[in-house]
């Protein structure tokens, strides 16, 4: 017997289809602060990720409109190439949708059963092999045209220059300079400890514009996500227990150690914070489904996220943070429960 | 006047969806159908007996079946004859038997011998209720429980009666309607109620959408001590006793108990209206209202239903003809069941007939993987967790389910409705509950043969203790023995034994003469 649905308020493609609605503000200003590889390198993920979902449902004798049009591969190519700095070699891409996808998504039996946030295992995958690659953000310059950035970004991404390192960099963008993020920045300053070596690399003026690009990276993020909870797609909860609880890590560190800690404010507005809080630990097929149990999760990411960045070597820790809370989530589950009706509650 | 609006958690707010509300007030059928069908519910442990004969005449009103404790009788609707009573089963339940009853009416429609009680407060609450026993009103609002039983549990341990005018459905305005023309019988029903079990206070619960009642109630209660007047907020499902005694008081009722448990009588409007019928006018429970809820092209609004009218009956008077582009469900949008023979009639708890063509629901919903958004559980009334219910039944733990409270779900269908990847939920959790029950069947099987088996075990030993204990006495007393059992006893035993013998052969002898005679008959 066919159900009535008479009152059906999304369909999980139109969640899907508003969730990359969300992400467009920060992949513009990604674009404008990185230049346009960022833009071709998530097109080239999601095509991927297409053409990968495609053959895995015929290999697995599914149905190709149950399992791969509900535009959730769309959604984790999306934050795989978001996450991942820009100008990144095309084999690069290629690992990265094959750890994702098929590994920790249709490995694991499609859609609702992963464990394991697929986007952050191929982010998680990436960064462990090839470190160098991974913490390289390259700073556009404006006196380029447009036309020329593209066509730079897809010689840098598709043609064989894999070895990246400074020199060859200069040989596309001339006036450009690899630039390390803030929080790579602050790392130096906290481990290393010596002032010299930063001030030899960067001068302050640069520093300062490298701060403001993440800001408002960070910002438009932030509408994006704001939007997603507006929208009731995503719960508010996860988002506001881990920003908060990053920020009174933070702040308690900053308030005993004020020398070698960085700011709240740089925590919050740096690196992938808002990504994380709003796009990748909201992921609803890895979370706790109690509403208790997204405070839980959401706290554990943000006091992970604030552990690793201070005290691990790894500048940037989201990757890292939500898949050990992802691992943590079965047990949360377990234990946290709602009780019923009626039943007298634990 | 008291107004304060309640709330619940969950639940779908339907006021958006504007259907074509029915006319408030009842239509009444213009002539009568010719044929009543009647089920009466049988089964292994309630042996309903009837009171009637084949081709017996009837009048309106009589007793079909004598009732018990659990069960109340059932009432012919119309004056006429029977004309057949069978066992049946229907297709889609095999496991339910009932006794049909065929009514072909006179078209008289003649009262029996009614005993009207003007003033209920000279009668004692026990006789009153056996009046109410008699008249055969079950809980019109789908609970089918016996009101008899109901109040008479209830007295002494209630303080505060509850009505229940919130409709179970969207777009269902039976009660609605039932309000709107019968208030002040309403209102004496519930002071019948209230006379038997000693209530205090009366809450009236209706939807805050319903502006017009609400005036209408206010405007009559307005100095009276006894009523109350309660909005809840108008979402689905309000109706279920569960979850308004939630919204009203903030109290769970306890597992496995009864709203009386915790000093509420719940009776739904229906109810009410038809104990007053009972006790004022004499009239056992005959017709209720029924709301029709059709597409524009079919029938559409408040009837009042004779019960036991066949649902073919309806559509031939509305001349709808193309039986096979159409659905029927009895019950609601949400929660009815469908019809599949034709010949199936409205019995007393069903308050809603639907009718849809089949375009509309064989529209194509492709059900995608469960994406764990949480909407589902958001939305369930009473705080279940369908997306790990349904995991687990996928993985067919049943342990877990039932951990989870799959026995609560009341089947409303919320969790179903808001689910994004159309995924059918509640059809998972019927066929999970059901193997639940068999469960519980089993283990409780288990449980009897364990202990039949420890008894056992508990016999042999004693005897093999007495055994044991002539063994060491015969042992000791090796002359006893002889001078025991001396040779007459002996003999006097064997011939007992085949005596005995003689006789099971003799037995055995005569049936199977018999069963031969039987053959020779047959052939
Ligand atoms: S609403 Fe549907 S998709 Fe969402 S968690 Fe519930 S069952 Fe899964
Ligand atoms: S059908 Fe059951 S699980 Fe679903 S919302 Fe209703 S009570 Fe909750």
């Amino acid at each position: 017997m066919n159900v009535l649905h008479i009152y059906n308020v999304y369909s999980t493609r139109q969640i899907m289809f508003l969730v990359v609605i969300a992400c467009i503000p920060g992949i513009c200003s990604k674009c404008y602060f990185f230049g346009c590889g960022t833009l071709i390198q998530v097109l080239s993920f999601i095509a991927l990720s297409f053409l990968s979902e495609t053959i895995l449902v015929k290999v697995r004798a599914k149905s190709f409109s149950k399992n791969v049009k509900d535009n959730s591969g769309i959604v984790t190519a999306l934050l795989l190439g978001v996450s991942v700095p820009p100008l990144i070699p095309w084999w690069m891409i290629v690992i990265g949708v094959f750890f994702s996808i098929v590994v920790a998504k249709h490995l694991y039996g499609g859609l609702g059963q992963n464990i394991f946030n697929p986007a952050m295992i191929g982010y998680a995958v990436l960064l462990i092999s090839f470190p160098l690659h991974m913490s390289n953000w390259i700073e556009k310059n404006d006196n380029f045209l447009r036309f020329k950035d593209i066509q730079n970004a897809v010689n840098i991404i598709f043609t064989k220059n894999t070895n990246i390192n400074n020199t060859v960099n200069v040989q596309f963008f001339p006036d450009c300079v690899t630039q390390a993020t803030p929080l790579n920045h602050f790392k130096n300053q906290t481990h290393l400890n010596y002032d010299n070596v930063i001030q030899n690399t960067i001068n302050s003026n640069q520093q300062e514009i490298i701060k403001v690009s993440w800001i408002c990276i960070n910002i438009s993020f932030l509408i994006g996500g704001l939007f997603l909870i507006y929208k009731k797609v995503i719960c508010w909860r996860i988002p506001f227990s881990i920003l908060l609880t990053l920020c009174l890590c933070s702040s308690i560190n900053y308030f005993f150690l004020k020398n070698i800690s960085s700011s709240p404010l740089v925590h919050l507005f740096s690196g992938g914070t808002m990504i994380c809080a709003f796009f990748i630990a909201t992921d609803p097929v890895t979370t706790a489904c109690t509403n208790i149990g997204r405070i839980i999760f959401g706290i554990l990411v943000g006091f992970l996220v604030y552990f690793i960045r201070n005290y691990s070597d790894y500048p940037d820790s989201i990757a890292f943070a939500v898949l050990f809370s992802n691992m943590i989530t079965p047990l949360i589950d377990y234990y946290i429960r709602y009780s019923g009706y009626g039943h007298k509650r634990i | 006047m008291h107004k304060k609006k309640y709330n619940f958690k969950g639940g779908i707010d339907y006021s958006s969806l504007k259907k074509e509300q029915s006319n408030e007030t009842v239509k009444n059928f213009l002539s009568f159908p010719k044929k009543f069908i009647i089920f009466i519910k049988h089964s292994l442990l309630q042996k309903n007996q009837l009171r009637v004969r084949i081709n017996q005449k009837v009048l309106r009103g009589q007793p079909l079946s004598f009732g018990s404790e659990t069960i109340v009788p059932v009432h012919s609707p119309a004056s006429g004859y029977i004309k057949n009573i069978s066992f049946f089963s229907f297709s889609e339940n095999k496991s339910n038997e009932y006794i049909k009853i065929v009514i072909i009416s006179d078209g008289e429609d003649k009262w029996i011998k009614l005993h009207p009680i003007k003033n209920y407060k000279k009668h004692t609450p026990e006789k009153l209720i056996r009046i109410i026993h008699k008249s055969g009103i079950i809980g019109l609002g789908g609970g089918k429980f016996p009101s008899s039983q109901k109040l008479k549990l209830s007295i002494n341990k209630v303080h505060t009666l509850v009505i229940n005018a919130v409709e179970s459905e969207p777009f269902v305005t039976s009660d609605d309607c039932l309000f709107n023309n019968y208030l002040n019988e309403i209102l004496v029903g519930c002071k019948i109620i209230s006379w038997i079990s000693k209530i205090k206070l009366v809450l009236i619960v209706v939807q805050e959408n319903k502006t017009e009642i609400i005036s209408k109630i206010s405007s009559l209660i307005h100095n009276q001590l006894l009523f109350k007047l309660c909005l809840i907020s108008n979402k689905y499902p309000g109706g279920s006793s569960k979850i308004l005694i939630k919204a009203l008081t903030d109290k769970e009722i306890p597992y496995k108990k009864h709203a009386i448990d915790i000093g509420f009588l719940v009776f739904n409007v229906a109810t009410v209206y038809s104990i007053k019928r009972a006790v004022f006018n004499g009239e056992p429970l005959t017709e209720r209202i029924v709301t029709f809820l059709g597409d524009k092209n079919f029938f559409h609004g408040n009837f009042w239903v004779k019960i036991g009218t066949p649902i073919s009956y309806f559509l031939m008077h509305f001349k709808i003809q193309a039986y096979s582009d159409i659905n029927i469900y009895l019950g609601g949008m949400l929660m009815g069941n469908k019809v599949f023979d034709l010949n199936n009639s409205t019995l007393q708890g069903q308050n809603c007939i639907f009718i849809t063509s089949n375009k509309l629901i064989n529209k194509k919903y492709t059900e995608y993987a469960c994406i764990r958004c949480g909407f589902c559980s958001k939305a369930c009334p009473i705080n279940l967790l369908p997306q790990q219910l349904y995991w687990y039944i996928q993985s067919k733990e049943h342990d877990q389910t039932n951990k989870h409270h799959i026995l609560d779900c009341i089947e409303c269908k919320v969790c179903e409705q808001l689910c994004p990847s159309n995924i059918p939920l509640v059809k998972y959790f019927k066929y999970e509950k059901k193997i639940q029950h068999n469960i519980n069947i089993e283990n409780n099987r288990r449980n009897l043969s364990l202990v039949r088996f420890e008894k056992k075990q508990k016999r042999l030993f004693f005897n093999k203790k007495i055994f044991s204990k002539d063994d060491l006495f015969l042992k000791s007393n090796p002359i006893l023995r002889i001078n025991d059992f001396n040779s007459k006893k002996i003999e006097k035993t064997l011939n007992s034994f085949e005596i005995e013998e003689n006789k099971k052969n003799k037995r055995k002898e005569i049936i199977q003469q018999a069963i031969n005679r039987m053959k020779l008959k047959n052939k």
